[in-house]
């Protein structure tokens, strides 16, 4: 049935295609207009395509979106893409679909008596600038924070910081990183000086081995797994190893699992290292030329407690000494301690240890949430350095990113309170650098950093910060230990702004809520976990007044005076941002690749240095940097050019199991699932499949608990509890005496329940370990 | 407390295991070569307990030779060639709207229209026992579509049960409508392909257009040579070709 | 409710960008002749206010060489303005 309007835009189409025939007789068009043919499906090739990184985890599949009419219909892996080969997971296909919930907001709210009101964009923007200055008049700079995400652009989190740092003056910067990357950051740094993985995807097509050490990269990081699968298949002695403390479908690939038990991963991992010199599997020379010996401090405490600070010191030691330390972690004794069997400890050595094998270690989550997640990754440099297996094709310690951007936006531009674009805020070089190319006085530029994430959201529930804009992001799901810090930010006197495409759980907290503009709805780049940084289009238009995260700062920025530093046109501002952005990393180590470049490749990875990505830094052959000072390896992040193997030793978690509280509990994603679902449960054929959260347990305490698949359970800590559907033999079974809940439900938060403690030198909290009671909730 | 007996394991249906299933006749043979090497290959080795040393790779060799010629393969031509004698004998067919509802948009990797057995497994040999090669599958009183890249095995990646939930919010999104059914140039030409072929996802024409489980609306009769792209080629214009102007 | 349609030129050499700009806009519905470089755009506005603002950004994309209306109805029955 053609409606009236319908039928007035054929009348009209057939006008202009009689026009057209009077000009060019022999004309035709995609379409014809002539009555009798509605319901002719138009041809598949009026869909224009357009390149784009996925908008969803750390992977950076290169996608490929199709716009037809102004909207995005369908979506492809990019075969170009080095990163996907042209293979994307069930969030990659149906990416374009989280633009299109119902209920998406397109105009701002503003709280006035307790209720969200809707008002223009200009006139919530004036407010926000308001606000922020009075903040800054009555508390000062310090009282004014943001908290953004690893899924803001490059030039959103630029922006960010800019402002924020440079001109406001203060280091309140943050991002959802904390909560993910953190410890992986200063694990980098503390061993090797600079940030991010030595080696890149094409690993996965040289190693001979995988071991994969607390990451479900069958749920999490889907299409490298694939890519994993794939070189399985086609190289039969390819091995997987699965390390972890849940049997998931990661493991149930592998071809070999490795249970153990919480927290013992730290003694694992020095076992291994005490096997391999016990065996005489060092290699020597690799050693000698290239590794120096550390330690740190010890008992080094949780955070718990508002705060808190620590600092490492570092101090050498020779390899006697080292050998010394691992003589606490035979197989015998680590095996009692982790449940893992001696036999397996040495197999995993003897996995590393052999020379003609080549070891790639991919980790994520289980090693990073962790309250000694700087250490895990310590130690797992620590056993690729003594094996040399390191920045060589498949001989690769590669730490897997969760978000698109994580790397790109938050680790590189540097929205963390002890960053700068160039360096650490605590560097007269780094403040330096960041003046000039900003045109601020340097002494604007604060020297100390300020909060971490958790112990920002602690000052704004004590009080001593008032104003909070989050961007892309929501705490009020991911925070730990939630109700304080949905408590203090409900207090009287604080203002809370959120920048964000639908309503969640962080908006029901805002006093003021802004229309966000999504992924291809704007330009913009993200950076993934092998330093590939990744352009895209605008491709469809925002709906209603909704605008990027970028631009909001900036017009918020001008509303403050900051006009001058702002200057760029909306059409421009991106590629502007980008060529101010770029002067920070200028050098070899990390130059980045110029907008032409990056607009007309699927991605491009740093140090881009004479036209060419650096493939495997500090390796001679693939490196320039490292080429001008050795003919083999040269870990140029650190002075003496030695990557730095820092002992670590085993130290208990905050919170262990006891008589009432006898289970860990660990929490986590689902494949489905991005993050708190905000935009994947808007998505039908992921709702569908996996419509809420449950508490996953062993068939063997399920049975003893009297708890069956799909029976109500209340899980229950000292900080809080909550009830959900029990899973029996679902996606994972945990090992007995632990629970697993994943946390994209905003309605059965299993934040309520974990707890605040963190690493002391990364401040990322522990997700994946504290103590629960379990009973099943009698109907 | 603690129960004498394990509880029952929720209600995973039984039919999916492949004792239940009926198999064409004609297809017995290729079917256990195929089944040995799914087993062969991959993730069944992998399982908690499993050895490291892999089980001897006899399978590799019986595997059907793929036959590649770079878009438009057949992976398993005589078994394609056996299934398409065999006439849809029972159930319903699926139609070409069937097989397009149950995409997200015409390209978008299908959900899963049934429970599956192992929410744990990654899929492989779970899935593929019935969508490597196809057959009539009595309780869903249909033939199982075949998979176009059974060397994908980590199949839920992609392709995810969808359980009838009510949706956490409506969405908006319209997808761009299927391809038009081409038209051949005269009759008993070849009609070209109006779609795309995906490198590596969908090249292999004999999973959607040949057999039983074929939508009736695009299924072919002929398997006559080995390469479909011999005949059938993809219009990937609607502009024709002009020469130059200026040209000499 | 504003149906509008033209004829739209690129500019030489710019057509898939034209082509992707205006796919891009909401309102407009995009027809490419099959043989010749020219356009066929159809708008569809909710107002008169739209309609204006939609003109103002067809004439500022740069790839189009000349925007020639064609036709022009207003949709009395449904809202009459």
């Amino acid at each position: 049935m053609l409606t009236r309007r319908e039928f007035l835009k054929r009348m009209a189409g057939a006008a202009a295609v009689t026009a057209a025939t009077a000009l060019a007789p022999d004309i035709t068009f995609a379409r014809t207009f002539l009555a009798g043919e509605e319901g002719a499906p138009a041809a598949q090739d009026d869909i224009v395509w357009d390149k784009a990184p996925c908008r969803f985890c750390g992977v950076g599949c290169g996608l490929l979106i199709g716009v037809r009419n102004g909207r995005a219909v369908a979506v492809k892996g990019d075969p170009d893409s080095p990163v996907n080969k042209g293979l994307a997971c069930v969030k990659g296909y149906h990416a374009i679909l989280a633009l299109y919930g119902k209920d998406r907001l397109t105009t701002a709210y503003v709280r006035r008596n307790g209720k969200l009101e809707p008002v223009p964009v200009q006139e919530a923007l004036d407010i926000v600038a308001q606000k922020m200055k009075e903040t800054i008049d009555q508390y000062g700079k310090d009282a004014v924070a943001i908290y953004g995400s690893g899924q803001w652009t490059i030039p959103d989190g630029y922006v960010a910081v800019k402002l924020f740092k440079g001109l406001i003056g203060t280091n309140n910067v943050e991002a959802n990183a904390r909560l993910c990357m953190a410890s992986a950051v200063v694990g980098f740094l503390t061993a090797f000086g600079l940030d991010e993985p030595m080696g890149n995807y094409a690993d996965i097509d040289h190693a001979d081995v995988f071991v994969l050490w607390g990451n479900n990269m069958a749920e999490m990081h889907p299409v490298l797994f694939s890519r994993m699968l794939e070189q399985r298949r086609l190289r039969p002695h390819v091995k997987i190893v699965d390390i972890a403390t849940r049997t998931t479908r990661t493991s149930v690939a592998a071809d070999k699992a490795i249970l153990m038990a919480p927290q013992s991963d730290l003694a694992l991992a020095n076992a291994i290292c005490y096997e391999i010199v016990r065996n005489g599997w060092v290699n020597e020379e690799f050693v000698r030329k290239h590794v120096v010996f550390k330690k740190g401090k010890t008992n080094i405490g949780y955070g718990l407690e508002d705060n808190f600070t620590f600092k490492d010191e570092l101090t050498d030691i020779s390899f006697e000494e080292y050998v010394a330390y691992l003589q606490d972690y035979t197989p015998e004794r680590v095996s009692a301690m982790s449940g893992v069997p001696v036999e397996e400890i040495k197999f995993l050595a003897a996995l590393y240890g052999d020379p003609n094998k080549k070891v790639t270690t991919f980790w994520c989550m289980g090693v990073n949430q962790h309250v000694r997640g700087t250490w895990m990754n310590n130690l797992i440099y620590n056993i690729h350095l003594l094996t040399g297996k390191i920045s060589e094709p498949g001989n690769s310690p590669f730490s897997l990113t969760g978000q698109p951007s994580a790397c790109g936006t938050v680790r590189e531009v540097g929205t963390l309170t002890q960053r700068l674009p160039g360096g650490p805020v605590t560097s007269e070089k780094a403040r330096k650098q960041a003046a000039e190319i900003w045109n601020v006085p340097v002494e604007q530029i604060p020297d100390k950093p300020t909060y971490h994430t958790v112990e920002m959201f602690r000052a704004l529930d004590r009080g001593e910060i008032r104003f909070m804009w989050i961007q892309v992001t929501n705490p009020m799901v991911t925070l730990p230990k939630l109700r304080r810090y949905r408590n203090g930010a409900l207090k009287e006197g604080r203002f809370i702004v959120v920048s964000d495409a639908y309503f969640t759980p962080t908006t029901d907290v805002a006093d003021v809520i802004l229309p966000s503009a999504m992924w291809i709805e704007r330009e913009g780049f993200f950076g993934n976990s092998e330093r590939r940084t990744q352009h895209w289009n605008k491709m469809v238009e925002p709906p209603g007044e909704a605008m990027s995260d970028s631009w909001q700062l900036i017009e918020v920025a001008r509303r403050l005076g900051y006009e001058k530093w702002f200057p760029w046109s909306e059409e421009e501002h991106v590629r502007a941002i980008w060529e101010e952005y770029r002067q920070f990393h200028a050098n070899p180590k990390h130059n980045m690749a110029p907008y032409e470049e990056l607009k007309r490749r699927p991605g491009v990875m740093w140090p881009f240095v004479n036209g060419k990505e650096t493939l495997w830094r500090y390796n001679a052959k693939y490196d320039p940097v490292a080429a001008e000072k050795s003919k083999d390896f040269y870990f140029y992040g650190k002075p003496e050019g030695k990557a730095w193997l820092i002992f670590r030793p085993y130290e208990p978690p905050a919170e262990v199991p006891d008589e009432e509280y006898p289970f860990w509990l660990s929490t986590g994603r689902v494949l489905e699932h991005w993050h708190t679902g905000s935009m994947t449960r808007r998505i039908p054929v992921l709702h569908r499949s996996m419509p809420h959260a449950y508490v996953e347990l062993h068939p063997d305490d399920a049975r003893e608990l009297g708890i069956r698949h799909g029976d109500l359970v209340r899980v229950v800590s000292r900080r809080g509890e909550i009830v959900l559907p029990a899973a029996v033999n679902f996606r994972g079974i945990p090992a007995r005496g632990m629970v697993f809940v994943p946390f994209f439900d905003e309605t059965m938060l299993i934040n309520e329940v974990t707890l605040d403690a963190f690493c002391p030198l990364s401040k990322e909290p522990d997700y994946k370990k504290c103590a629960v009671r379990v009973e099943r909730v009698s109907s | 407390m603690s129960a004498a007996h394990p509880p029952p394991q929720g209600t995973r249906p039984s039919w999916l295991r492949t004792e239940h299933r009926l198999i064409s006749i004609g297809l017995a043979v290729v079917l256990m070569a195929v089944t040995a090497y799914v087993l062969g290959t991959s993730w069944l080795a992998g399982q908690t307990t499993a050895e490291l040393e892999p089980p001897a790779e006899p399978a590799e060799a019986a595997a059907p030779a793929r036959q590649y010629v770079e878009a438009g393969s057949l992976y398993y031509l005589e078994l394609m060639r056996a299934y398409m004698a065999a006439t849809p004998v029972a159930g319903k067919e699926r139609t070409l709207e069937a097989y397009y509802a149950r995409r997200t948009f015409p390209g978008a990797p299908p959900w899963v229209p049934h429970e599956v057995e192992e929410p744990m497994s990654p899929g492989g040999a779970d899935c593929l026992q019935c969508h490597e090669t196809g057959g009539y599958v009595p309780p869903m009183e249909a033939y199982a579509p075949v998979a176009p890249h059974p060397e994908l095995t980590s199949c839920t990646q992609c392709h995810v049960p969808a359980q009838d939930a009510e949706l956490f919010g409506e969405n908006e999104f319209v997808p761009a409508p299927p391809p038009e059914l081409p038209e051949a140039a005269f009759d008993g030409a070849p009609p070209p392909i109006p779609h795309e072929i995906v490198p590596k996802m969908r090249e292999n024409c004999a999973a959607c257009h040949v057999g039983p489980a074929a939508p009736p609306e695009i299924r072919v009769g002929h398997l006559e040579q080995e390469n479909c792209l011999q005949c059938h080629v993809p219009a990937r214009t609607e502009e024709i070709w002009q020469r130059e102007e200026g040209s000499p | 409710m504003p149906v509008k349609s033209y004829l739209v030129y690129p500019v030489a050499g710019k057509a898939d960008e034209l082509a992707r700009t205006l796919r891009a806009m909401p309102e407009c519905e995009l027809i490419p002749a099959t043989n010749h470089r020219l356009f066929i755009l159809i708008t569809d506005t909710p107002d008169e206010r739209a309609e204006k603002a939609l003109e103002r950004r067809l004439l500022d994309v740069p790839s189009i060489q000349c925007l020639a209306l064609v036709a022009a109805y207003r949709d009395e029955e449904e809202e009459p303005c």
